[in-house]
């Protein structure tokens, strides 16, 4: 039996990856309307890339580890996807090719923000079932 | 320059002079002879022959001998005059006319063939239409159809003007001739605009500029007018600059921006001459009767004072490259050329940086004859050795630099260093003039391997060919793009020479040039002992070092409301979505704009507009306008009538440059051939009208009946081309070429051009009313290749001499003055100057091609290939005939066959 504090931290972890994707998704559109410089952007941006994605890492593993086979399936094809970007070295951003590649990273971020708003109720729901078990 | 003097005195005839006892044609060098004897009877009997008339050029008028014979003995077997006869050639038109940049100024009403009667029959039936009578605003152009199959491409066809704009003069505020831009500053790939997205969509033509703002590498060969009372008008709201398509009302004192269509104030003293103090007539204004003028801009434009010009020269001086002789040929090439730097006003500067294991810098006190050197080998945190000094005036420290650069060579040359610390150099190099901006001209003979930025030898032959090819064309380290973006925002434009010996990493090294507005020239084996080699770097060196440049440059270009442009193409950085930033900008280089359209144009016409704002070397705020105004359309038909074959090619090219670079080759290829296929598609279905019989053609309107062509030498490109035998330094270097080439160029590299020269006509090589004549071009099919024959082929950057193998031994002897062709030696080559008529009409020819485009420092190679000779030879020359079938590559015919077999119904 889980314990619900697995589900309590993976809920955080899964709050704070949705607030980047949103910060993320912003800076995009504003990229788009030259609010921002891609040089700023990028800088920006990718100080938050890996941490975002350690931050999946980390709580698909706890998932795992504490027997939460289900939830571990549910978060493994974001968990490949993520780790395909980098081996590909495409987890960063480029200032140099952002133009032509924003569009691209919005979607991106758009569906991540899908998937973790889907993971966000998901582990709501079970922490709320383990506390009330 | 005493290149030149190399040349004359190495190469021209020493190679050859060892032959000269072998015939005995040649045992007297004419030259040499010639003064004091006779001429040899073969010459002189030439003007008897029928050639009189025709004007010699340069060649000594030959005297009748008293008993010279009158038959020539210049006459090449009689199957050759037969043939030529019989028509092997496809006789095209008039001989080709210069490449059509003087034609383009005024465009002929019909650019479009003409079309022999028995074809003209069944296309008149084809037709489509004709232009929808309330569908178009302007008069359309008529859509001729014409079907691929039934008849050999016409090549010469390849740089005739592009589909005339269909825009009344009346839309213009002064009725000039000059409103409307020329093609060779700016041409779109449609002459007319769709005026609503779905349009586009529907006609699956790729919408861009492209976009030449220099012409010239020196600003005297291509003169703009100059606005020079700083006097600037923009609208208010769109901001783009007054035009010559800008409306006056109010009587004058407003105007309707033709882009956005709001009224806007006329400045005012737009009328007034403030130079002389008297009324000037506005219709005579340069920015309202020419469409490509430079405004002298006022203080509000400048962010800082102008900089002086500065050029860091960063020589690679480890073993390989001293050994090459690359050191010695630059240093001395640069000291040649100090009086062709820029430096009107005397505020040129330069600096010298040796690298190998260590950084060697040079300081020259001011006045002082000699330099000094300092050594730096902490290579992780480069620093400057000294605060001042490092920097030369090139005026005022002139005498120092000279003897520098006369030293500087034999300072190395006992060196046994083999480490290249290129990227703690680059750091220094943009550490000296991070506060002023410049250029960084780096030489490199060796892969970088200590300190930052150092590279692997990562090249592996058993995986070219292969998917895995396409990581060896992008960048190894991420080093160099992230110098190139700090390098940007700091001004500073880096340039890369690179002389090979072994695998250089073209590919990543070319990363800084692509996003500092540099480029990139690579020698591929360079050896300064190979006279020809140290002859094309001195002399490229030395145009570059001499042609004008503009410095902090911006770019921007705005379309009419409803025009968006979406994607940019060319070596600058994007600094915003719609600003391309170019620390300095050169003049031998073009750019692609890609448009959407994006809400619907109601007006008649629109405008395309490109401003580039930069500071010229010697110091004066400038920016550079070019306006073009195109019709808006709402048919089909007229969009395919106007559409340009050679700006589609363009664009296709940077696509897929674009696409082997981010991604892989094969996807490159894919993407050319795919839209190729959506074009032919769309033509199919709406305006091919009705196929009759079994036999179902392949149409598509003249205006782009080249186009597959074109394509077919894109995928049969180096750049492209699926081969296990390309080293993707040549590779590399080719991408790096084709995007950043201007149209006429491209479309010479992509699709090389073919003389005959032993059956060209008379006057091919002689001078005619726009200089030089040149033969026919052929098209590039090896079927009409004759064994006997002596063809020129030029790619823009080789000029290949193919003699066949059964060529008579006069021909030999004309051409190359050897008496047997077994004589010659393949490979690189100068052409001997010989005192008689063929060899001064091939001189004439080989030079009018290498001054075709005034906007290029390159100078071809030029190589002998023999027909019987060196195999490998033969096979890179044969591989630049795009119609033949090659091992993996379709031939012309079954290339159409195959896009036919997917074009789908």
């Amino acid at each position: 039996m889980t314990s619900p504090w697995i589900y309590f931290t993976s809920l955080m972890m899964t709050c704070a990856s949705i607030m980047l994707h949103m910060y993320f998704t912003v800076m995009y559109s504003d990229l788009k309307d030259d609010f921002i410089n891609p040089i700023d952007l990028s800088r920006k941006l990718n100080y938050y890339v890996i941490p975002e994605m350690m931050l999946h890492a980390i709580s698909s593993v706890l998932l795992l580890f504490s027997g939460a086979w289900v939830c571990f399936i549910f978060n493994l094809p974001m968990m490949l996807w993520n780790v395909q970007l980098y081996l590909t070295h495409n987890h960063l951003h480029d200032s140099t090719t952002i133009f032509k590649d924003v569009s691209n990273r919005q979607k991106r971020s758009f569906i991540k923000l899908a998937w973790f708003s889907i993971l966000f109720f998901t582990y709501l729901f079970m922490f709320v079932s383990r506390l009330v078990d | 320059m005493n290149t030149g003097e190399s040349y004359d005195g190495r190469n021209a005839y020493g190679a050859y002079s060892g032959y000269s006892g072998t015939g005995p044609a040649v045992s007297q060098p004419p030259y040499v002879a010639g003064m004091t004897q006779s001429p040899p009877e073969g010459m002189a009997a030439m003007p008897a022959e029928g050639m009189a008339g025709i004007p010699a050029t340069g060649a000594p008028p030959a005297v009748p001998p008293a008993g010279g014979s009158h038959r020539s003995r210049r006459q090449y077997p009689a199957e050759i005059f037969e043939l030529t006869n019989s028509q092997t050639v496809p006789m095209t038109p008039p001989p080709v006319s210069e490449p059509s940049y003087v034609m383009a100024r005024t465009p002929t009403l019909s650019p479009y063939p003409e079309v022999t009667p028995n074809t003209l029959a069944t296309q008149m039936g084809n037709v489509n239409l004709g232009p929808d009578p309330n569908a178009s605003m302007m008069p359309a152009s008529d859509l001729v159809s014409i079907d691929l199959y039934n008849q050999t491409p016409d090549v010469s066809e390849l740089y005739a003007p592009p589909p005339p704009i269909n825009l009344p003069l009346t839309y213009s505020a002064t009725q000039a001739e000059t409103s409307n831009c020329p093609p060779k500053y700016m041409r779109t790939s449609l002459k007319a605009i769709p005026n609503t997205n779905s349009l586009l969509k529907k006609s699956k033509l790729p919408f861009a500029i492209v976009l030449r703002p220099y012409t010239s590498l020196l600003e005297e060969d291509d003169p703009v007018p100059v606005v020079s009372d700083t006097i600037i008008s923009r609208c208010r709201r769109c901001r783009m600059y007054i035009n010559p398509f800008s409306i006056f009302i109010d009587n004058g004192h407003r105007y309707r921006c033709n882009s956005c269509g709001i009224v806007n104030e006329v400045p005012q003293s737009y009328d007034w001459d403030s130079f002389r103090n008297i009324q000037r007539d506005r219709w005579q204004r340069p920015e309202l009767n020419y469409a490509v003028v430079d405004f002298l801009a006022p203080q509000e434009y400048m962010v800082r004072p102008p900089q002086p010009l500065i050029y860091v020269f960063l020589i690679d001086v480890s073993f390989i490259s001293i050994s090459s002789g690359m050191v010695a040929t630059a240093t001395r090439t640069i000291l040649e050329s100090l009086d062709r730097i820029p430096n009107k006003e005397g505020r040129t500067q330069v600096a010298f940086i040796g690298v190998d294991s260590s950084l060697h810098f040079f300081s020259i006190a001011p006045g002082a004859e000699e330099a000094s050197q300092m050594v730096v080998s902490d290579l992780e945190d480069p620093f400057l050795p000294r605060n001042q000094d490092l920097l030369l005036n090139l005026r005022e420290c002139r005498q120092g630099i000279e003897n520098l650069l006369s030293k500087f060579n034999t300072m190395f040359a006992s060196t046994r260093d083999s480490s290249n610390a290129l990227g703690p150099a680059l750091k220094a190099a943009e550490q000296l003039i991070e506060n002023i901006g410049g250029k960084i001209s780096c030489f490199v003979s060796s892969l970088p391997n200590v300190g930052y930025g150092k590279l692997s030898l990562r090249e592996d032959p058993k995986i070219l060919g292969t998917n895995r090819e396409s990581n060896l064309l992008h960048h190894q380290d991420t080093f160099y793009k992230s110098f190139a973006v700090e390098c940007s925002t700091n001004q500073i434009s880096v340039d890369m020479f690179l002389f090979s010996s072994q695998y250089q990493d073209v590919a990543t090294l070319s990363c800084l040039p692509r996003y500092t507005a540099g480029k990139t020239q690579f020698y591929y084996r360079w050896n300064a002992a190979r006279s020809e080699d140290a002859l094309k770097f001195a002399s490229e060196l030395s145009d570059y070092l001499s042609s004008e440049i503009a410095l902090e440059a911006v770019m921007r270009v705005r379309g009419s409301s409803g025009i968006r442009m979406s994607s940019f193409y060319g070596n600058f950085f994007n600094r915003s979505s719609d600003l391309c930033a170019f620390p300095s900008f050169p003049r031998d280089q073009c750019y692609v704009i890609e448009a959407v359209i994006e809400d619907t144009i109601t007006r008649p016409f629109a405008s395309f507009q490109a401003a580039i704002l930069h500071t010229t070397a010697s110091g004066e705020r400038r920016i550079r306008v070019v306006t073009l105004s195109l019709p808006v359309t709402n048919s089909l038909t007229e969009l395919y009538a106007s559409a340009d074959q050679s700006a589609i090619m363009h664009i296709l090219t940077m696509r897929a440059t674009e696409k082997a670079l981010s991604s892989n080759l094969s996807d490159a290829r894919d993407g050319i051939t795919n839209k190729l296929v959506e074009i032919l598609e769309v033509y199919k279905k709406n305006l091919a009208g009705q196929n009759t019989g079994a036999a179902l053609p392949l149409q598509i309107s003249t205006n782009l009946k080249l186009l597959p062509l074109l394509c077919l030498g894109l995928i049969k490109h180096t750049g492209f081309r699926k081969s296990s035998h390309i080293p993707s330094d040549l590779r590399s270097i080719a991408l790096c070429n084709l995007s950043t080439l201007p149209t006429s160029l491209l479309t010479r590299y992509v699709y090389p051009t073919l003389y005959s020269l032993h059956d060209m006509p008379l006057e091919a090589g002689t001078v005619g009313d726009d200089g030089v004549i040149l033969p026919p071009a052929l098209n590039l099919t090896s079927a009409i290749m004759q064994s006997f024959g002596l063809y020129l082929l030029d790619t823009h950057f080789q000029q290949f001499l193919y003699i066949g193998k059964d060529a008579v031994p006069q021909l030999a002897m004309d051409a190359f003055g050897v008496s047997s062709i077994a004589d010659l030696k393949a490979g690189r080559f100068s052409l001997p100057i010989l005192d008689n008529p063929l060899n001064t009409r091939i001189h004439a020819i080989i030079s009018k091609l290498r001054s075709l485009d005034k906007g290029t420092t390159i100078q071809p190679s030029l190589y002998l290939v023999r027909g019987d000779g060196d195999p490998q030879l033969r096979s890179w020359f044969f591989s630049h005939f795009v119609e033949d079938r090659s091992d993996a590559a379709p031939s012309y015919l079954q290339f159409l066959q195959l896009l036919k077999e997917k074009v789908r119904d």
